[in-house]
């Protein structure tokens, strides 16, 4: 019996492809009630008075809360975020107040209808207004929050949230010994997720005392804290259910909704209420992707060996904390990309700005920190004369050398590297990036960059799993991790039925998550629950087999170790013929005589990652997950250098996946991926006005790659060095495959220009702009 | 003259069923075909603003977003949703080719193929591109898509 | 206050729909013709309108029209942009028609609805600025017929409660040397940064153009520079830009400055086209 490795098809897959698979708003209940808010149309105003009289009167209308009914702040790390806006709105979009009433559309109305009297304050409107000497301070009271979950530093009378640094090797620096020094800024915009579903919560406060949320969180148990937390509930009060998620990208592990719908609920009796972002709301009222600032300083060997980086990523996080804290550590951690630098200056910032707040984003911020690192490295490679694939091959990271935080590498934890640049070369036909000429203005080139990344997650995540067996032999598994789309349940049931050597579709996984019945899965999120759901599984099988074989022992007159376990039997190792059926100890071992021992097998397993710690303040240093994905990608892009339009001819991806668990699972959720990173480099950024009005918050104008717009052909190998302590060795994924393809992107558009395209998305006009524009 | 003024019960052949319905006449045919008469809710507002593509039906042999049809439009005519292509070859490929992730999109993506094989003798790449371009989808690389249409194609005879 | 109703009403002939507006208007209801509908939708869910009730003029037999008849093209504006393309009598407005929004919503947006429209693009009016086309109206008085030119101003301009009937013009048109181009920010699907239609008679150019600037345009200096033959593709291109007499526009889409530089590239190979005979 082999699971592992084989492309078993997902649990979804039938439910999905027939509509009939159920997402949070897919069912509704007669009689609930809806709760629209109504949102900023200022970045940055006071907010001088609010009338809700004409609002009240719209037949059907029940509530109208505004910042006075909610006077606490909330944050994941830092509490900095009022539910609706108090005395001033520091972002457009922001909720200012919420109507609850009997339909979605009766509440719309109403919401349109209240009148609110601003103030305009002056609009900081990007990262360097954010810094400079006498700019509007969006948080003045920013050191007198309370802070939820250390670590976070927050600079009083600045626009700084959060400042981590990392420092590493001499503190007497080795820029004297260095032949050549480049320097290099990357600016990206804040980008959103775009899920298709939009985000969604349903509350309802029980006269008993239980708080039923339905919603489409990525994570449920969060969501079960926070409300716990900020209404005083014992945690087992809430009970969260998230159903299929239809696409998340780090959105959905935000928690908004929940405490407006919990608000709203609360409001109205604890009746049943529903908030479900519009698309508009969706993208300007709740959080999006930060945008970053990286300035670089590189400096070399004349043979290509990296001495030493200092560098600056500013994170435009718009105009709460939420998870930038985590996300600025996560950056400084993997500061310098996966290559191995002896002296590192790494300072990170979160800087407020009256910008639309941010959250994870598909990479945790590694998306935009590669972009920076691969686009100075190909400078450097320009400066050194070197083929910019050697100097990553040069500098890639290797065992026994230690991360920029100073954590341990081994094979076990790091990967392979040298393999994947080598296996990238081959597979894109690396020409060193030469331009190739094809016809009349067009010209092809190549642009490749490599990545890494690591969980950053809480030193204390915990994930579990268990295990009940139907009495015919099938088993059930439940476990915490939702499933947003990359068929995480699919390869719980795979590790489950490879453990058990039993086939996959006698393994039913519960699909929804409901944080009353399964055991918690920390977040959905840092493409970590295969391995954190996966040890966990393997933990509940290795108990359900001594259940199974401790109850067959009895039944066949032996002792658990003469037995094995496959085929959902228990059979003698030496003669598997003498064996007892799952079906006959499933539900307790029946004698012939009808007496019964025994009883259901329940299995569990619970799982903590060991070993990781937060970051020193000083220098950083820490281990910050237990293990890393490194990959390359590459693309080869068609130009027309008269017109500056490009298409992506091929793109490319090889990446270490320790181990390949379901072929066609894994490769599907790269290609995903690498879709995604290139409609990202392309095309997509929020917009904002230059009063930071969000301009482009509907799908006809934040546009991303549609058919037809993706690259001619996809190329995805997988190098496997096992990670040692994972599941069959298998690595992180998830979210991997959108990492590098923005910067793989632009280090081809620069060498078929002659540019530096260190700005996406790069869209014609940017590229004309960046080669002279007008005055060309 | 048909006039609709308020609570009208209509006449609507879904997926091969005719039902009597009481709509509003600014109901828009999505949230008729989502609402707790019907309840079939592989149609899925993903803009509401006729941007998007996940909530597409069939009306006639058509595809049309549903967010963007008025209920009392759809009268009279064959109303098809994915519930209705169950056991067909259009979600069998596309369950084949795992041209999906998370499944929102999937069922507008489904029904755009299916009218456009009952459109189109001959597809080709150029045809399959332009139809499905009116959808957006935010998880797969669209490669797989593009290839359980081909094959749905092939299988029902429309191919080359 | 009540949620506002969007009452239906689905006239069978001109006079019935324009009394049905001219009644609910009385009434205070804030009518609107309805034919696909999609904008009249979107734009009510944002509160940017509240039309009371609609008038659908799909029911009416002239509005449905699509046929050759005699030396004249008829073309209703209750007709897909979707069902133009299928149906392909004037390849022109073919070309132009399939380029507006996406497929899916070609087979719900009308003609008239295109034209109709508040957005500055209405790329279907533009091969109709090009050729000499009769206007059918729906009036008090019934249908009325005008000259297209006096009625399309950058926007159509109509009484309140007359609408757009129908489309028609000489079969002639069907076989003049045409091309359409659309270019967009960076989407196939998106709107034009310059839409830009062009026809040939025997030796002159006439364009018409959207996206540009607020309202679709054309103009006789920019055919006459269009039309210079003794002048290379490039030199006329960039005297036909610097002779358009409207601002370019700055948008989320394009600034004004990369308006005209796709603007010129894009008459360049229109010329091309044009002269070149493919």
């Amino acid at each position: 019996m082999k699971v592992i490795g084989c492309s078993i098809p997902r649990k979804d897959a039938r439910d999905k492809v027939t509509g009939r698979a159920k997402y949070n708003h897919d069912i509704t209940v007669g009689g609930t009630l809806y709760a629209v808010p109504r949102l900023a149309e200022y970045a940055h105003a006071a907010i001088k008075n609010i009338r809700t009289v004409a609002a009240l009167k719209v037949e059907g209308v029940r509530a109208v809360l505004t910042g006075q009914d909610t006077p606490f702040l909330v944050g994941e790390v830092l509490e900095d975020r009022p539910p609706l806006a108090h005395g001033r709105v520091l972002y457009w979009g922001e909720p200012v107040a919420l109507v609850v009433a009997d339909s979605e559309e009766k509440a719309r109305l109403a919401a349109s209808l209240i009148d609110i009297d601003y103030e305009p304050l002056p609009v900081v409107n990007s990262i360097d207004e954010a810094l400079k000497p006498n700019a509007p301070l969006i948080h003045p009271d920013v050191d007198r929050y309370t802070i939820l979950n250390h670590p976070v530093y927050p600079k009083s009378h600045t626009n700084i949230a959060d400042h981590v640094h990392v420092r590493k090797g001499p503190t007497d620096p080795l820029w004297p010994q260095c032949d050549v020094v480049i320097e290099s800024r990357s600016v990206l915009p804040q980008i959103d997720h775009m899920a298709m579903e939009t985000r969604s919560a349903t509350v309802e406060i029980l006269p008993g005392g239980r708080v039923l949320v339905h919603s489409t969180t990525q994570a449920p148990f969060a969501v079960q804290k926070m409300l716990a937390h900020y209404f005083q509930l014992d945690q087992g009060q809430v009970v969260v259910m998230a159903p299929l998620v239809g696409g998340a990208f780090g959105g959905k592990a935000a928690v908004q909704l929940e405490i407006l719908a919990y608000l709203a609920s609360r409001a109205v009796g604890g009746q049943m209420v529903s908030v479900v972002n519009s698309r508009e709301q969706d993208f300007a009222m709740s959080p999006v992707g930060t945008g970053l600032d990286a300035h670089f300083r590189l400096g070399a060997r004349d043979d290509g060996k990296i001495l030493a980086a200092e560098i600056t990523y500013r994170l435009d996080i718009g105009a709460y904390t939420d998870s930038a804290p985590r996300i600025a550590r996560a950056i400084a951690a993997q500061c310098t990309g996966p290559y191995a630098v002896d002296n590192v200056k790494c300072d990170v910032l979160c800087v407020y700005t009256n910008h639309t707040y941010t959250t994870a984003f598909r990479g945790f911020g590694h998306m935009p920190m590669t972009f920076a690192i691969e686009r100075a490295i190909e400078k450097l490679a320009d400066a050194l004369k070197m083929d910019s694939l050697a100097l990553r091959l040069m500098n890639a990271i290797r065992p026994g050398q230690s991360s920029p935080t100073k954590a341990r590498l081994t094979a076990s934890n790091v990967g392979d590297l040298p393999k994947a640049l080598n296996a990238m070369a081959k597979l894109i036909e690396w020409n060193g990036g030469k331009v190739m000429k094809v016809g009349p203005h067009l010209i092809r080139v190549q642009g490749i960059a490599s990545f890494w990344k690591t969980s950053s997650s809480p030193p204390d995540a915990v994930s579990g799993a268990v295990i009940t067996m139907n009495k015919d032999g099938t088993v059930n598994l439940s476990i915490g991790a939702v499933e947003c789309g990359p068929g995480t349940k699919t390869t719980a049931a795979q590790i489950l039925a490879e453990k058990l050597q039993m086939p996959v579709d006698r393994v039913f996984v519960h699909l929804d998550v409901n944080t009353e019945v399964d055991p918690e899965h920390w977040k959905t999120v840092a493409s970590l629950s295969t391995y954190m759901v996966g040890k966990a599984v393997e933990e509940a099988c290795k108990d359900l087999i001594r259940q199974l074989k401790n109850l067959a022992a009895i039944a066949l007159k032996c002792s658990p170790s003469d037995l094995a376990v496959a085929g959902e039997k228990v059979f003698l190792r030496d003669d598997p013929q003498v064996m007892v059926r799952f079906s006959d100890i499933a539900h307790g071992y029946r004698f012939p005589e009808g007496d019964t021992i025994g009883g259901q097998r329940i299995a569990r397993g619970s799982f903590v990652i060991r070993h990781l710690n937060l970051l020193d303040e000083e220098t950083g240093e820490g281990r910050p997950g237990p293990g890393w994905t490194v990959g390359v990608q590459g693309v080869l892009l068609e130009v027309n250098t008269e017109t500056f339009d490009y298409r992506v001819v091929k793109a490319a991806s090889v990446i270490d996946a320790g181990k390949v668990l379901n072929p066609q699972g894994a490769k599907s959720v790269v290609m995903g991926g690498m879709c995604q990173g290139l409609s990202y480099a392309t095309r997509e950024s929020v917009v904002y006005g230059s009063d930071g009005t969000f301009l482009n918050r509907q799908m006809r104008s934040y546009r991303t790659v549609r058919m037809g717009e993706q690259p001619e052909q996809y190329l995805v190998e997988f190098v496997e060095t096992p990670q040692i302590d994972a599941p069959f060795g298998a690595r992180p994924l998830g979210e991997h495959g959108v990492l590098a393809m923005p910067a793989a992107v632009a280090n081809a558009l620069s060498r078929a220009l002659g540019i530096e395209a260190n700005q996406p998305p790069f869209v014609p006009e940017s590229l004309w702009a960046l080669a002279g524009g007008e005055k060309a | 003259m048909k006039s609709i003024t308020g609570a009208y019960e209509g006449v609507f052949h879904i997926n091969g069923q005719t039902r009597r319905m009481v709509v509003f006449p600014q109901d828009t045919l999505l949230s008729l075909l989502r609402g707790h008469a019907v309840s079939l809710s592989g149609a899925k507002p993903g803009c509401e603003n006729g941007d998007c593509g996940a909530c597409t039906v069939v009306l006639d042999g058509l595809p049309v977003k549903s967010c963007m049809k008025l209920a009392v439009e759809s009268e009279d005519t064959a109303i098809t949703t994915v519930e209705g292509l169950y056991d067909t070859e259009v979600p069998k490929q596309f369950l084949d080719k795992w041209a999906f992730q998370c499944g929102y999109c999937t069922s507008g993506f489904i029904l755009v193929a299916y009218a456009m094989l009952l459109n189109t003798s001959r597809v080709n790449d150029a045809i399959i591109t332009e139809w499905l371009r009116s959808n957006v989808c935010r998880c797969t690389g669209y490669q797989e898509i593009h290839e359980a249409v081909w094959a749905a194609a092939n299988a029902r005879g429309n191919g080359t | 206050m009540m949620t506002p109703l969007m009452a239906y009403y689905r006239p069978s002939t001109v006079t019935e729909a324009v009394t049905t507006f001219r009644q609910l208007r009385q009434d205070g209801h804030h009518p609107a013709y309805w034919s696909g509908g999609t904008e009249i939708l979107t734009r009510r869910r944002l509160h940017e309108i509240y039309p009371g009730a609609v008038v659908d003029i799909k029911g009416i037999p002239e509005v449905g029209q699509h046929a050759v008849h005699g030396r004249d093209m008829i073309f209703g504006a209750g007709i897909s942009l979707w069902e133009i393309a299928r149906a392909d009598y004037w390849p022109l407005l073919t070309a132009t028609a399939d380029r507006v929004a996406d497929h899916t919503s070609r087979v719900q947006i009308t003609l008239g609805g295109n034209i109709a429209s508040h957005l500055p693009y209405r790329e279907a009016v533009l091969p109709w600025m090009l050729v000499d086309a009769t206007a059918w109206v729906g009036t008090i008085k019934g249908i009325q017929t005008r000259p297209f030119c006096k009625l399309f101003d950058g926007r159509l301009v109509l009484a309140d409660d007359e609408f757009l009937v129908a489309l028609q013009v000489s079969r002639d048109v069907a076989s003049f040397p045409y091309t359409s181009r659309k270019m967009t920010r960076r989407d196939w699907v998106n709107y034009p940064l310059v839409s830009i239609s062009a026809t040939k008679d025997v030796h002159t150019i006439h364009a018409a153009f959207s996206g540009y600037a607020l309202e679709p345009f054309r103009d006789d200096a920019i055919d006459r520079v269009l039309s210079e033959e003794d002048l290379p593709y490039a030199v006329r291109a960039e005297r036909a830009v610097a002779a358009i007499p409207r601002k370019a526009i700055s948008d989320i889409h394009g600034s004004a400055a990369y308006r005209k530089f796709v603007t010129q590239y894009t008459l360049a190979s229109i010329i091309e086209v044009l002269e070149g005979g493919q």
